[in-house]
């Protein structure tokens, strides 16, 4: 056997070893949610909507899900429990006061070395203190003009049902075992919500739709 | 990434060393060829339990030259996993053959030099049955949930390999050599509950391919000796 055998022999042997070395850890922790979009209904007609504000809690012990941020809402995510084949939920719509209220605030524009990029700031409190890095070349102050924004004036519940079957599965090594699901049924009070459809009952990681929620 | 990039490196230099050793005249061709079965143990398996404690395995191999330069070979090898993780414990336990031909490329050399620089190709197939019990499954909402242990599961795999690698002579009949192998997994038992961890002799079982090495040595039973013909004419 030459000695540059050898070398390389050694060489690779170590190589080796050292590719061993590595631990693996759980980089995304699957998990399967329902999809839930939500629709207006009228006259038979159904259409896309957002919300403006929602609360979902689960009935026992979770905490609630999403928060009343006021934000336009299209869809939603929730989880279902991995011990049991049934649960619900308590979804709390926000109602819009159709009175919106209307602030003033003054609009300043600052444009920097006379680029294209101009940033526009808004400052809803007329004397707040303006701190600007670097200092611009031009500095705007417009008139204040009305912004209007939506009030929220209560909540309304709705109660949701989901039945489903579960399936065991190990999601990876690193990452252990979850569970598949499929829809079986779902009920719900009329509050709020009009009906709810399943369009796909296959719950899984892959984020498509699984019920339209018409209002 | 980084891993490939180690062995490809490893080849490279491999290939780099043994070019020269083309150049060997024939010679000294009154000797007798020395054949018989060539049995191997890969010694990488024996660094796992630094690296990779919670699995055991075993690689033993068998080939023959029938004629100048090729060698048909059997691989056989044993897995044995015991995995204790915070969220589940998995148990297997497997083996696999692997079936092939070995092609000695570094011809210029005298009729009783046995060095080689080969490339060759593997079919293989393994089994092995695993389970997996303790299973937590961590719920950050509705809260964590012990889940049933997963029973006892046979899954069988399929697979192909393209090899190459080098084996020399380092005592009379004893060889040492390393392979280089690129495995594309032919077909393997669907389990929509729990994939293999490790598939025995293919490696990874979320992967339908991988590449591997072996750093073996062999010892051969010298059964036979082949006189050549030009002296059998003279």
């Amino acid at each position: 056997m030459s000695h540059n055998h050898l070398f390389i022999f050694l060489t690779a042997f170590i190589f080796h070893l050292l590719s061993c070395s590595q631990e693996e850890i759980c980089q995304d922790p699957e998990r399967s949610l329902v999809n839930l979009g939500f629709y207006k209904y009228e006259d038979g007609i159904v259409s896309d909507t957002t919300l403006e504000a929602i609360a979902i809690k689960g009935i026992g012990d979770p905490d609630t899900l999403a928060n009343d941020t006021a934000s336009k809402i299209k869809s939603i995510q929730i989880p279902l429990p991995h011990g049991i084949d049934s649960c619900s939920f308590v979804f709390s719509f926000a109602i819009v006061d159709t009175n919106y209220i209307y602030d003033t605030v003054p609009i300043v524009i600052v444009i920097f070395d006379h680029t294209p990029d101009t940033l526009i700031v808004t400052y809803p409190v007329p004397d707040t203190i303006l701190h600007i890095d670097p200092i611009p070349e031009i500095l705007y102050f417009y008139d204040p003009v009305p912004v209007a924004t939506p009030f929220i004036s209560h909540y309304i519940d709705d109660t949701v049902n989901f039945t489903f079957s579960r399936v065991q599965y190990m999601v990876s090594a690193e990452c252990g075992f979850s569970h598949l699901y499929q829809l079986l049924n779902v009920s719900h009070t009329h509050n709020v919500i009009h009906s709810m459809e399943i369009i796909n009952p296959e719950i899984n990681p892959f984020n498509e739709e699984n019920i339209k929620i018409l209002f | 990434m980084r891993r490939i990039s180690k062995y490809c490196f490893s080849l490279l230099l491999c290939f780099l060393s043994v070019v020269p050793t083309y150049s060997q005249e024939e010679q000294d061709i009154e000797k007798p060829r020395v054949r018989g079965l060539r049995f191997g143990v890969d010694l990488s398996r024996f660094t796992l339990y630094y690296f990779e404690p919670e699995r055991t395995a075993y690689e033993f191999s068998v080939d023959f030259e029938t004629v100048r330069n090729l060698y048909p070979v059997v691989e056989f090898g044993l897995q044995d996993i015991q995995m204790e993780k915070p969220i589940y414990t998995y148990q297997s336990e497997g083996y696999y053959f692997r079936f092939g031909i070995d092609y000695n490329f570094q011809k210029k050399q005298s009729i009783d030099q046995y060095e080689m620089v080969f490339a060759g190709f593997r079919y293989s197939f393994s089994k092995l049955s695993h389970s997996a019990d303790n299973i937590l499954i961590i719920d950050d909402y509705w809260g964590d949930y012990y889940a049933p242990a997963v029973p006892e599961n046979t899954s069988y795999a399929h697979w192909f390999e393209i090899t190459s690698g080098i084996r020399a002579e380092l005592f009379r009949n004893f060889f040492i050599g390393w392979s280089f192998r690129v495995r594309i997994l032919l077909a393997q038992t669907k389990d929509h509950v729990m994939e293999p961890y490790y598939i025995p002799g293919f490696g990874r079982g979320n992967k339908r391919a991988g590449i591997g090495f072996n750093y073996s040595i062999y010892y051969r039973i010298p059964l036979i000796k082949t006189i050549p013909k030009v002296r059998q004419e003279n």
